[in-house]
C-alpha cells in the first residue's frame, strides 16, 4: 500500500559509511530501482549495501543524482539510436566532473556498477574530451597506459593507416 | 562526524536548489584531470574494459579513432579493429538511423580529399557550372589526376582495402549518387552544352569505396585510346596534325559532376567532386 512506500533509504557504502537519501534520488540507480521493484517495499530493508562503491565516491554519486532527481528518465529500451551523439556537457556536470583522475574513473565505475546511464555517459564524455585531439603517445601520457605493441606491430599499424595519414 | 554533517546538509532539497551553483566540490577543482602519474585500480579497469572503452569512444570521431585511438595499446587496437555495433556507427562503418544526429562528414576523409565534398551552397546550379578549374578549385582534371589520394600513394590505398573502402562518407549516410554528364565547347553558352543527369541509388549508403570506383573507372574511361591513338595516328601521318587535332579538342568539354543526395529533387546535395576532362592535355599524357 501507498502509505508504507519507504520513502528514505540508507545506502551503506563499502567502508560501512551510511547515507540517507531520498527513495527518488536513490532510484536514479536502476540497480536500486529494480531491487526495489523486485522486492517490493515490505520485505525491503532500508539499508541498501553498496558493496562495490566507497564513501567518497558514494557521496559524489549521490550529489549528481540529487542535482537531476527531477531530469525525465531515459527512454527504457537504452538503445545507441536514442541517444544523443554529442560531446557536449551541460555546465553543471561540467563543473561536477572537475575532479581528479582516479576519481573520474571512480565515477564511471560506480555510474556503471550502479546502473545510471545519464551518468555514466556524461564520465565517458569526459574522457572522450580528454582523448579528442590528442597524439598517441599524449593519451598514453596522459593515463598512463604503457605501450605494449612490438615494434613489428607498430609498423603494421602504420601500414593499415597509411592511407589516411598521408596528406 | 564530517559524513553526519554532510547528510544533514545534503537530505534537505531546498537548499540544494537555492544554491545549484555553489554546491561545494569534494575534490580539489583540477579542469583538465591532470596527468595520471600512476595507475590506480579505477584507471586500469575502465581502460581495459571493452564495454566502457567502446562507450567512451563512440563519442570520438573517426580521425582520433583510426589515427590516434587504435595506436595506443592492443587493449586498445583490439577494440577499434573488431567494433561492436555502436562504434561501427561512430567509425562510419554502418549508417547512423539515430534521429538525433545532426548530419556530420566523415572528417578523416574530409581530410583525405580536401577538394571533395563542399557544400552545394557554395556552387552553382548543379550542370549549370562553368567557372574554370583554377578558380574554383573544387575539380581535378584527368591529367591531374595525381593529386587525388590514391594517387599519389597508390600502395598504401591498395593494401588492407576493408579499412576504407566500407566506410560512409557521411553520417547518417547519403543515399544516392547524382551525375551530371556536360560535353560541349567552352565557347558555347552554358544551354547549349549537351547534358545528361542520372540518379543512382545507394541504398546502403554512399562508401567512399563507391566513390573510388566511380572516379578510377571515369578515369580510365578518359585516358583510353581513342582520342590518344587518334592524335598518335595523325602526327605520324604528317608533321601538322597536331594543329588540326588541336583545332578540334582544344576548346572541348567534356565534365562530369558528381553529387551526394538523399533526393535530387530537393537538392539537398554536398558535391563530391567535379571532373573536368580537358582532352588536349590529355594528349601530353
Amino acid at each position: 500500500m501507498s502509505e508504507t512506500k519507504i520513502q528514505k533509504l540508507t545506502l551503506v557504502a563499502n567502508d560501512g559509511n551510511k547515507i540517507e537519501v531520498d527513495r527518488q534520488v536513490a532510484e536514479k540507480s536502476v540497480l536500486i530501482k529494480n531491487m526495489l521493484d523486485d522486492l517490493g517495499d515490505e520485505q525491503m530493508s532500508t539499508e541498501v549495501p553498496i558493496p562495490n562503491v566507497n564513501d567518497t565516491v558514494l557521496k559524489k554519486v549521490i550529489e549528481w543524482c540529487e542535482h537531476h532527481k527531477n531530469d525525465p528518465a531515459a527512454p527504457q529500451d537504452d538503445d545507441s539510436d536514442s541517444r544523443k551523439k554529442t560531446t557536449d556537457i551541460d555546465e553543471w556536470d561540467q563543473k561536477f566532473m572537475q575532479v581528479d583522475q582516479e576519481m573520474l574513473f571512480e565515477i564511471i565505475l560506480a555510474s556503471n556498477y550502479l546502473d545510471i546511464k545519464p551518468l555514466l555517459d556524461v564520465g565517458c564524455k569526459t574522457v572522450a574530451n580528454m582523448i579528442k585531439g590528442k597524439s598517441p603517445e599524449e593519451i598514453r601520457k596522459t593515463f598512463n597506459i604503457t605501450n605494449d605493441f612490438t615494434p613489428e606491430e607498430e609498423e603494421q599499424i602504420r601500414r593499415e593507416n597509411e592511407w589516411a595519414e598521408d596528406r | 562526524m564530517l559524513s553526519k554533517l554532510w547528510r544533514l546538509k545534503r537530505s534537505s532539497p531546498k537548499k540544494l536548489d537555492l544554491l545549484p551553483k555553489r554546491a561545494p566540490l569534494q575534490e580539489q577543482s583540477m579542469p583538465d584531470h591532470g596527468l595520471l602519474k600512476t595507475p590506480t585500480p579505477a584507471n586500469e579497469e575502465v581502460l581495459s574494459t571493452s564495454e566502457l572503452l567502446t562507450l567512451i569512444f563512440s563519442y570520438l570521431p573517426p580521425s582520433t579513432l583510426i589515427l590516434s585511438v587504435k595506436r595506443v595499446c592492443r587493449t586498445w587496437y583490439g577494440v577499434i579493429s573488431n567494433p561492436s555495433f555502436d562504434l561501427q556507427v561512430s567509425l562510419f562503418l554502418r549508417p547512423d538511423s539515430s534521429l538525433f544526429t545532426t548530419p556530420t562528414t566523415n572528417d578523416l576523409l574530409k581530410s583525405a580529399f580536401p577538394f571533395w565534398l563542399l557544400h552545394k551552397s557554395q556552387l552553382p546550379r548543379p550542370g549549370m557550372c562553368s567557372c574554370s578549374p583554377n578558380k574554383c578549385g573544387t575539380w581535378s582534371t584527368a591529367t591531374s589526376t595525381t593529386i587525388l589520394p590514391w594517387k599519389r600513394n597508390p600502395s598504401a590505398w591498395q593494401r588492407n582495402t576493408h579499412f576504407w573502402r566500407e566506410m560512409l562518407v557521411t553520417q547518417p549516410p547519403h543515399r544516392q549518387l547524382e551525375f551530371w554528364k556536360i560535353t560541349g565547347f567552352k565557347s558555347d553558352e552554358p544551354r547549349r552544352r549537351n547534358r545528361t543527369h542520372f540518379v543512382v541509388d545507394c541504398p546502403g549508403g554512399v562508401t567512399i569505396g563507391i566513390l573510388y570506383d566511380i572516379v578510377e573507372g571515369w578515369i580510365r574511361e578518359a585516358k583510353d585510346k581513342t582520342y590518344i591513338s587518334e592524335y598518335r595516328e595523325k602526327t605520324m601521318q604528317h608533321e601538322n596534325a597536331w594543329e588540326d587535332f588541336d583545332a578540334r579538342y582544344r576548346g572541348q568539354w567534356d565534365r562530369k559532376e558528381f553529387y551526394l543526395c538523399d533526393n535530387w529533387e530537393e537538392r539537398s546535395h554536398l558535391i563530391f567532386l567535379h571532373l573536368d576532362l580537358d582532352r588536349y592535355s590529355l594528349t601530353q599524357v
